[in-house]
């Protein structure tokens, strides 16, 4: 009962988190479930799929119906980021459990690296150009500036490569690939980092599903722990959304670098011991 | 707002709203059955929604996942639909190679 609460407290912190930073929530959820409630880490890998897919369909939700997501664009870098996260799943369930925790947590210290970078990224907008025709254009409003912002997605091959990495990431580490996406959406593509944040979230329940499916059959999913951390996110996804604006995003990434930084070197002794 | 922004936002919610329903189903079930939750080293659909209407919390709860996880594939075939009905066809080529690469996650990951 106690360890069924503490999941779905988790889960809130995690929600809570995931919305704040635009991610799913992976890299948080493996290594708590792992190192605190002592879980495999193919248990954790499944049950962080499914939170993933939980968080994602929860935001995008809100965010296509303000028109913040691209539909368009999201389900084109879709296409690679699927194949790439079919293609991780496979290869995960294959893996020892020692050489998947090494490098995880190295993955982790490369994420701690791009979000070190991205709270020194200038703001996108200034890339923007007049020219707004082509497939991949849209418009949203933006509460903040209170005017539509229009924008044309660019380079787009970079920005499917990093997707099909991502995906090949999410696959293999239960992870959502936001991390990846969302830079390569707003440093590659030149989107608004708000777009890129609901495009990327939008992108990542359809990918999480995919892998979540393979880890499903696998009887990695364990289904009390699952549901309780599901319960937890939608939960605090939700609080999330109703105190963002009181919270600085600098703030809140400075923080979220040190706990990965933490958490990767918890995750890269434990790898390396007996 | 655009209808399609609409029904998207509309399909998502509902499936998040319906799995967090079947977990609080699936804790009554197990208080009121006196029963516990365990996990199946493997996953049929069919025996989960047998499972489901037989008051199984097991099932129940696995249904719940396996909503949550359908919820933006069923998004993602709503958009398909409305791609072909307007004749979208690039997005029709890409919505559907993604349909099919998630279907063939599909059959490797519950087929029978």
């Amino acid at each position: 009962m106690i360890t069924a609460f503490a999941l779905v407290f988790t889960g809130v912190c995690v929600g809570f988190l995931s919305a704040l930073l635009g991610i799913g929530g992976g890299a948080l959820i493996i290594p708590v479930m792992v190192i605190v409630f002592g879980y495999p880490i193919h248990t954790a890998i499944a049950t962080s799929l499914i939170v993933i897919v939980a968080t994602s369909s929860s935001a995008a939700s809100v965010n296509v119906l303000k028109g913040l997501v691209n539909i368009r664009l999201g389900i084109y870098l879709e296409m690679i980021t699927a194949a790439g996260a079919v293609a991780g799943g496979l290869i995960s369930t294959n893996l020892p459990e020692k050489p998947l925790m090494l490098s995880f947590s190295v993955f982790l210290l490369v994420m701690a690296f791009l979000l070190y970078k991205g709270t020194r990224a200038k703001d996108v907008m200034e890339y923007q150009a007049k020219d707004t025709s082509g497939v991949f254009r849209t418009k949203f409003y933006d509460a903040q500036k209170k005017d539509y912002i229009t924008y044309k997605a660019k380079n787009i091959p970079y920005t499917t490569l990093l997707s099909g990495f991502a995906g090949l990431i999410s696959g293999a580490m239960g992870l959502g690939g936001g991390i990846f996406k969302v830079p390569a959406m707003n440093a590659i593509s030149k989107l608004p980092m708000k777009a890129a944040t609901a495009t990327s979230n939008f992108m990542i329940g359809m990918t999480a599903s995919a892998g979540a499916l393979i880890y499903f059959k696998s009887g990695y999913v364990q289904p009390l722990p699952s549901g309780m951390m599901v319960i937890g996110v939608i939960l605090g996804s939700n609080i999330s959304a109703r105190t963002v604006g009181k919270i600085k995003d600098a703030t809140i990434r400075n923080i979220f670098l040190i706990f990965i930084v933490f958490v990767a070197i918890q995750m890269l002794i434990r790898s390396l011991g007996k | 707002m655009e209808k399609v922004h609409v029904t998207t936002s509309r399909i998502l919610t509902y499936g998040t709203v319906l799995s967090l329903l079947f977990i609080v189903l699936a804790l009554i079930e197990t208080v009121l059955l006196k029963s516990s939750i365990e996990a199946y080293s493997s996953v049929d659909i069919l025996p989960l929604i047998n499972g489901l209407f037989s008051m199984n919390p097991t099932d129940t709860l696995y249904c719940a996942l396996l909503v949550i996880i359908f919820t933006p594939i069923t998004s993602l075939l709503y958009l398909t639909f409305f791609f072909l009905i307007t004749k979208d066809i690039p997005m029709i080529i890409f919505s559907f190679t993604v349909l099919c690469i998630i279907v063939s996650a599909v059959i490797i990951g519950l087929g029978s």
